[in-house]
């Protein structure tokens, strides 16, 4: 004998919608957000990479003693309130500013670190780089976008 | 229906895999700013390294906490160095090195402490400081329990000489988090990326080869009749050297004038010039290479707090008495030459410290007995010590270069004068009208403010006289003055210069004041000279007085002084030294000072040492000879070592022979820099028979690793 099926009633249907329209859009929520942790990421990668490229022609620079004067005026001082040098690159057509501070290492004692070997003094350097227009400009979720990266820069490498 | 929900769920899973595909992307872009952080970390624990290398060849990374800053911490324990670098965003970076093989428990190959528990780092990657090493050494991988090096640990490669082999491990990431000032090394607590950078830094200079001699500039032996340099080494099978930033002569003597069986000669251009047998080899010094090294620091000198004496100058007389002037040995010579019979003071043992005594009971042969050491105390006048018997002592024979006779002195002072600068009245000491003055420089301080040669008397009219006046330090009136009657000739008024230049080579040739007015324009040169006292008795000479060291077995006998000092006497003793911040002479009837092996040191000059053994065969006869000079230990000089045991003269009967066991050092400026770079650094001998042995057993003290300075990178490999 056969069976005579009963079709899915409004109500039924009604409430399979919802839940896959709660269901599409919860998955859409995630993904939003999953692709702006993604977005801050990159944009800070890019940041980070644009920060490093920065330091080291920063290095080039201080080998080449390009313009002249370059390497006396950082070494010649510590620059953590003004910075000793700003600028802008441009990465992908995003503009990034930046700014390169620098002090020199101490001991605990106050001296330099490199005693008193001529030429054998070192800095710590810091480059912050901001981009899309305005220092302070922030984005939408994640804050600031500004990145800063540090390292040792010995005299003795340039 | 089923089409419907084949479509809803398709599009959720096509959404999913979109958002992961976005998110890996997002996580790869992620891991390389990870990566430029962990990198950047790496790259300040090298440049870390360069900085206290090149500041240290010897660095063993033991010192603690060295930076500790909000931003940079560094901390060095037992050759381990964790450092975190934070930007201005708050992210700590780390770094890591490890020099040390954390191997005590594994046969302590590296002989130095495992570092603390917190400091240990687990990777294999293990640094070599071989920056003062003057071979290649390995660089081990740890692969033993706990990172350790063990004696099976494979070893890939070496690290040359003169070079550090630096391994940092540069880390960022979240399972940093823990990361603090006070907690460099926590355990890893999630994702982590590692960074290894590899570089080599090199030293700008490496250690030199050992040499019996070494000199920033010129070495010069000058050789008497068939004399010639001997080159040996106390142990038969090492090679015995000499060294020279400049070049090696070796002139006259015999053919061949340079013999050694095991020799060989460094120069700038790998040259030699000298007749020098076969077997002696020729090398090209290498400028980047060091020099001993003893730094006036590190001279074991006597205590200035310690036993000493009044520093001036101590003169014997012919009576067997000792005679004290405060005075340095040009204000002496000056001095003693217008005052012949001045007593100073008379000095006896109960006034010296029991380790410098005098002995002048057989006057014929007095001598000093130096027991221990003896600090030279300066005083208000003086920083010298200057022993002499009272005739002085003669450095070279009177016609050697620079020890010029009074009428060459006359010619010298005469050449430098023009018109005088005042002439008749005002220009004499006593407003007459017949007298002539030029201002002229002086050498030195006139004592009592002028010297006067003089005859007659003022008051009849017959005076005449050739003074020196001090106008103010360092400037004098020269002036010639014959009062009220023109008794030179031609007179002053016509002719000053004339009237001057007789006064000078007839009327008072030959007075003490004279030579002391000469001296005094001309300066006493820095020269030791037979003195003129007149008729003073002074028949004892150099060779007869003695200065011997005697210090205790096992103790040491120094004489050190901040300035000057001229010994003119027989120096002689075993365990003896004499150190001196100025330059050293001694001039005498011949030295034999020998070294004690456990200092080491036998002369240390921040100037110049100077050797003399002339002596006249006969007083008065003006033939002389030279003896002989035997040294053991290590003579230094800041400037120039000069040996006088010869000189190309008629009137040199003989020459002296030169014997040196140990090795000399010229290195021409301070040694706490490159050799070479101050002034000097020659080293001159002229000798009969030249012996050079080089003894290593007296180099305990010398440093021959290279002085501090840059250090280059030569390798940089990432992985």
């Amino acid at each position: 004998m056969r069976r005579h099926s009963r079709a899915f009633s409004l109500a039924e249907l009604l409430v399979a919608l919802a839940l896959i329209a709660v269901a599409i859009l919860s998955v859409l929520a995630l993904s939003i957000a999953v692709a702006r942790g993604n977005r801050e990421g990159v944009d800070k990668t890019v940041g980070t990479v644009v920060a490093s490229q920065v330091l080291e022609r920063l290095v080039d620079q201080l080998r080449a003693d390009e313009p002249v004067g370059f390497k006396a005026a950082f070494w010649g001082g510590d620059f953590t309130s003004n910075p000793f040098n700003t600028g802008i690159l441009t990465n992908n057509k995003t503009e990034y500013k930046y700014e390169i501070f620098a002090r020199t290492v101490t001991d605990s004692s106050g001296a330099s670190l490199g005693g008193s070997t001529p030429d054998n003094r070192l800095k710590k350097v810091d480059v912050t780089v901001y981009w899309w227009d305005s220092d302070s400009e922030t984005h939408q979720g994640y804050g600031d976008l500004k990145v800063t990266v540090s390292r040792l820069i010995s005299e003795g490498e340039l | 229906m089923y089409i419907i929900s084949a479509l809803m769920i398709s599009a959720v899973i096509a959404l999913f895999v979109g958002a992961g595909l976005k998110l890996s992307v997002g996580n790869l872009k992620a891991n390389n700013g990870r990566d430029q952080r962990a990198l950047l970390a790496a790259e300040s624990g090298l440049r870390y390294v360069q900085s206290r290398t090149a500041a240290n060849y010897g660095w063993r990374a033991d010192e603690g906490l060295v930076v500790n800053d909000p931003d940079l911490v560094i901390e060095e324990n037992n050759g381990n160095i964790i450092g975190l670098v934070r930007a201005s965003d708050g992210q700590f970076a780390q770094f890591r090195i490890r020099f040390n093989y954390q191997d005590d428990s594994a046969g302590d190959a590296d002989g130095r402490p495992d570092p603390a528990a917190n400091f240990r780092i687990d990777s294999p990657y293990v640094s070599v400081n071989n920056l003062l090493g003057g071979s290649a050494v390995p660089v081990p991988r740890a692969d033993g329990p706990g990172a350790s090096v063990t004696a099976t640990s494979p070893t890939p490669y070496e690290v040359p000489g003169g070079t550090v082999c630096v391994i940092v491990e540069g880390r960022f990431g979240p399972g940093l988090s823990s990361l603090s000032a006070s907690n460099l090394n926590p355990p890893v607590d999630g994702p982590v990326t590692t960074r290894i950078l590899e570089a080599n830094l090199d030293a700008a200079q490496t250690p030199g080869v050992d040499a019996a001699a070494m000199s920033a500039g010129d070495m010069t032996f000058e050789l008497d009749g068939n004399a010639a340099v001997t080159l040996s080494a106390k142990d038969k099978n090492q090679a015995s050297r000499l060294r020279s930033r400049s070049k090696i002569v070796v002139q006259d003597g015999g053919n061949p004038n340079l013999k050694s069986k095991n020799g060989e000669t460094y120069t700038i251009d790998g040259t030699l010039q000298a007749d020098a047998e076969a077997g002696v080899k020729t090398q090209t010094e290498d400028t980047s290479t060091s020099f001993y090294r003893l730094e006036w620091s590190d001279v074991k000198k006597a205590d200035p707090a310690g036993p000493s004496i009044s520093a001036g100058t101590y003169v014997v007389w012919d009576d067997g008495t000792l005679h004290y002037y405060d005075m340095d040995y040009n204000s002496y010579v000056t001095f003693i030459e217008a005052n012949p019979t001045s007593v100073g003071t008379i000095v006896d043992n109960s006034s010296l410290p029991s380790g410098f005594q005098f002995d002048g009971s057989d006057a014929s042969k007095p001598k000093f007995l130096i027991s221990g050491d003896i600090h030279v105390q300066a005083t208000s006048n003086n920083n010298e010590l200057n022993i002499i018997p009272r005739k002085g002592a003669q450095e070279d024979p009177p016609d050697a270069s620079g020890s010029q006779t009074e009428s060459q002195m006359v010619s010298s002072v005469l050449s430098g004068l023009s018109s005088p600068d005042q002439t008749g009245v005002g220009a004499g000491i006593y407003s007459g009208p017949e007298a002539a003055r030029w201002n002229i420089p002086i050498s030195g301080t006139i004592p009592g403010g002028e010297i006067r040669a003089e005859t007659g008397s003022y008051y009849s009219g017959t005076w005449q006289g050739v003074i020196l006046k001090e106008i103010i330090p360092g400037q004098a009136a020269l002036i010639v003055d014959s009062g009220i009657q023109p008794l030179f000739s031609p007179s002053i008024g016509s002719d000053p210069r004339g009237a001057l230049t007789n006064g000078m080579t007839s009327t008072f040739a030959g007075t003490p004041q004279l030579q002391q007015i000469l001296s005094m324009i001309l300066g006493s040169g820095s020269e030791m000279r037979e003195l003129n006292v007149g008729s003073a008795p002074a028949t004892l000479r150099a060779d007869k007085l003695k200065v011997e060291f005697t210090p205790p077995e096992g103790q040491s006998a120094i004489l050190s002084a901040d300035g000057n000092i001229r010994i003119g006497a027989n120096v002689k003793g075993d365990g003896g030294s004499i150190t001196s911040a100025e330059t050293i002479r001694l001039v005498g009837n011949g030295t034999d000072l020998q070294a004690s092996i456990e200092d080491g040191l036998t002369l240390y000059a921040k100037e110049d040492v100077v050797m003399s053994t002339l002596k006249e065969k006969n007083v008065g006869s003006n033939d002389w000879e030279y003896k002989d000079l035997k040294l053991k230990g290590v003579v230094y000089a800041w400037g120039n070592i000069e040996a006088k045991l010869d000189f190309n003269d008629q009137s040199v009967q003989k020459a002296g022979k030169f014997k040196l066991e140990g090795t000399m050092v010229a290195y021409g400026g301070d040694p706490s820099g490159q050799p070479g770079a101050g002034s000097g650094g020659a080293i001159d001998v002229r000798a009969g028979e030249t012996e050079i042995k080089y003894n290593p057993a007296y180099l305990l003290k010398l440093d021959n690793s290279p002085p501090p300075g840059p250090v280059k990178q030569s390798l940089y490999t990432v992985y």
